[in-house]
């Protein structure tokens, strides 16, 4: 008789959203693991379907409150490519500012709240921010300069409102982006000294074999726009992308899994992906800090994608400082449409790694289908090879369960997974067959 | 005269905006900017207190009671008012403790909510919620002139 043996995380901790882990053992091996999604769908496409297409930023900017940039600008940019609208560089370095304000927040909420923390054995950031009260003060106002340029641009910090198909509602007004500069001057250094600081953590020694996927984009470290780059394979169109990557049901998670044709074999997005695909895209502090601090490419440790996030914020307090200083709002802030019978498709670089957004428009304006497909679904095939691997590795060393239970936790974490918009307490729980 | 540190968390969109009310109309009664101030994030407390100054913060909740309902509550000792939905990325509680751990703020804060119905994106404040704010802004300053 086979001695089962599984172990339950059945609530995962400072991840955003509500998950489980389970992990199944057979005389001592890995059987089975699995991320278990258990949040209710939130049929997002379906409340879509008949609406005015102008709805689409804001409705699903709601699907998250760390990351609503990113769900706006996917959706402005395939609703424009099925409008056959083409914007303004003004209106292209606005919005890629107003990225950058999220890429720091988000980034720097993670690195700061939710993942350091499993480097130094806490259970949460308020008791980490005891330990290290000046690296999470730094941290917070890192977090609130992306949050405070988001407002800027966007009228508010959290599901901003002045994002529209076609452009902006207005030109935000230009003192205010002008009064960010010095806090983004410091922010800059501060972030470098954030880096290092990470940089210095106690990585677990694992190496995955995920195959990388990012947008990638000649002469910029791709954000709003690309190509859809691969480690493995070619390039491809954005709008080839559904030909290539789907999305199925499986029985323990709530939230589809997003795999590569034909055989639905994981793939990694995220800042870890974008850094090994585009590094040398990175602006020129954000490379120099890198070498400095002995940080490569390919790196293939996802508990590393701590650092690849904080370069990335270097990186968008380099570019969001670039588009301040130069700040150009000339020409209409919005560009006018007629509505026909199309099909748009456009991905964009969240936080968490590529957002893709479809939708097919009637004459009339009104949105007939909808496709989102957000980085955490397409991340959780390859988070559950990751930890297989890593099970596997720790199981052949002889590691106690109660820390291969705690060492899954962070190895999900390690990816930002964004199961939805909300937090978060740990109860381990233990089934013995 | 010596009064806690007010902070007014909120936005500009519709009821959200009661915690800005009520440290707007300190600043008319006379309360200095330095002493009364708004944010949009409950984070920005971990950069504004202190742990020897009193603090006292309002906000806007959205709760079963009507626009305009004012609930208060000692923290940590009360836990905070239960509300349905929230603007803020992280929760006022959230902040609080880890302003706490930071020792930004004191160990106990006075919170004041002013119950809002319509947070509609530019809309403005409902009557009943600007009147909430006018009447706790004067019963604070009243409070701190008596003191």
């Amino acid at each position: 008789m086979s001695d089962e043996e599984t172990i339950a995380v059945p609530i995962l901790t400072r991840v955003e959203g509500e998950g489980a882990l389970t992990i199944r053992l057979r005389n001592g091996q890995l059987d089975d693991v699995q991320l278990r999604i258990y949040e209710p769908p939130r049929l997002f496409e379906t409340l879509l379907q008949g609406r005015p297409l102008e709805d689409a930023p804001d409705i699903t900017a709601r699907i998250c409150g760390i990351c609503p940039v990113a769900y706006q600008m996917s959706s402005i940019h395939a609703l424009e490519n099925a409008l056959g609208v083409i914007v303004s560089p003004q209106i292209r370095h606005l919005r890629r500012l107003l990225y950058c304000g999220e890429w720091i927040e988000s980034h720097a909420l993670h690195v700061h709240l939710l993942h350091a923390p499993d480097f130094f054995d806490a259970a949460s950031g308020m008791e980490l921010a005891r330990r290290f009260p000046d690296e999470m003060r730094r941290g917070l106002r890192l977090k609130k300069h992306g949050n405070e340029l988001v407002a800027a641009i966007g009228g508010r910090a959290i599901h901003p409102v002045n994002v529209a198909v076609g452009g902006f509602h207005r030109w935000p007004p230009r003192d205010e982006l002008r009064r960010l500069i010095p806090d983004f001057e410091w922010g800059l250094q501060a972030a470098c000294e954030a880096t290092r600081w990470v940089a210095g953590f106690a990585y677990p020694d694992f190496q995955s074999d995920a195959e990388f996927v990012a947008l990638s984009l000649t002469g910029e470290y791709a954000m709003n726009e690309g190509e859809i780059a691969s480690s493995r394979h070619p390039s491809i169109a954005v709008k080839e992308y559904r030909r290539h990557f789907v999305e199925r049901q499986v029985a323990h998670s709530t939230a589809l899994q997003g795999g590569r044709t034909p055989d639905h074999s994981p793939y990694l997005l995220g800042p870890l992906s974008r850094i090994n695909l585009n590094f040398e895209h990175l602006l020129p502090q954000a490379r120099r800090l890198a070498t400095e601090i002995g940080f490569s490419v390919p790196c293939r440790n996802p508990f590393r994608a701590a650092i690849a996030r904080c370069l990335e914020v270097v990186h968008a307090y380099e570019d969001a400082l670039r588009i301040l200083l130069s700040l150009d709002f000339s020409g209409p802030c919005r560009h006018a449409y007629q509505p026909e019978l199309s099909v748009g498709r456009a991905a964009t670089e969240a936080p968490r790694g590529t957002l893709f957004h479809e939708y097919e428009i009637d004459a009339r304006g009104k949105i007939v289908r909808a496709v989102i497909v957000p980085p955490t679904s397409q991340n959780q095939t390859q988070i559950e090879a990751d930890l297989r691997a890593r099970l596997h590795q720790q199981l052949t060393a002889g590691t106690l369960r109660e820390t291969l239970a705690v060492d899954a936790e962070r190895l999900v974490r390690s990816y930002d997974p964004c199961i939805s918009c909300a937090t978060h307490f740990l109860q381990v729980r233990w089934e013995d067959a | 005269m010596s009064h806690p540190l007010a902070v007014g968390v909120g936005s500009p969109h519709g009821d959200d905006r009661a915690g800005w009310l009520v440290i707007e109309r300190l600043h008319e009664l006379g309360v200095s900017k330095a002493d009364a101030r708004i944010v949009q994030s409950p984070t920005e407390l971990c950069h504004l207190g202190s742990p020897q100054r009193p603090l006292l913060v309002c906000d806007a909740g959205r709760s079963d009671a009507a626009a305009g309902i004012i609930d208060v509550c000692t923290w940590p000792a009360q836990s905070l008012p239960v509300c349905r939905g929230g603007t803020h990325d992280v929760s006022l509680g959230d902040a609080l403790s880890l302003s706490l751990h930071l020792g930004a703020i004191p160990s106990t804060v006075a919170i004041w909510i002013i119950n809002g119905r319509d947070f509609r994106p530019l809309s403005e404040p409902s009557r009943a919620v600007i009147i909430a704010a006018a009447q706790l802004a004067d019963h604070l300053w009243s409070e701190w002139h008596h003191a």
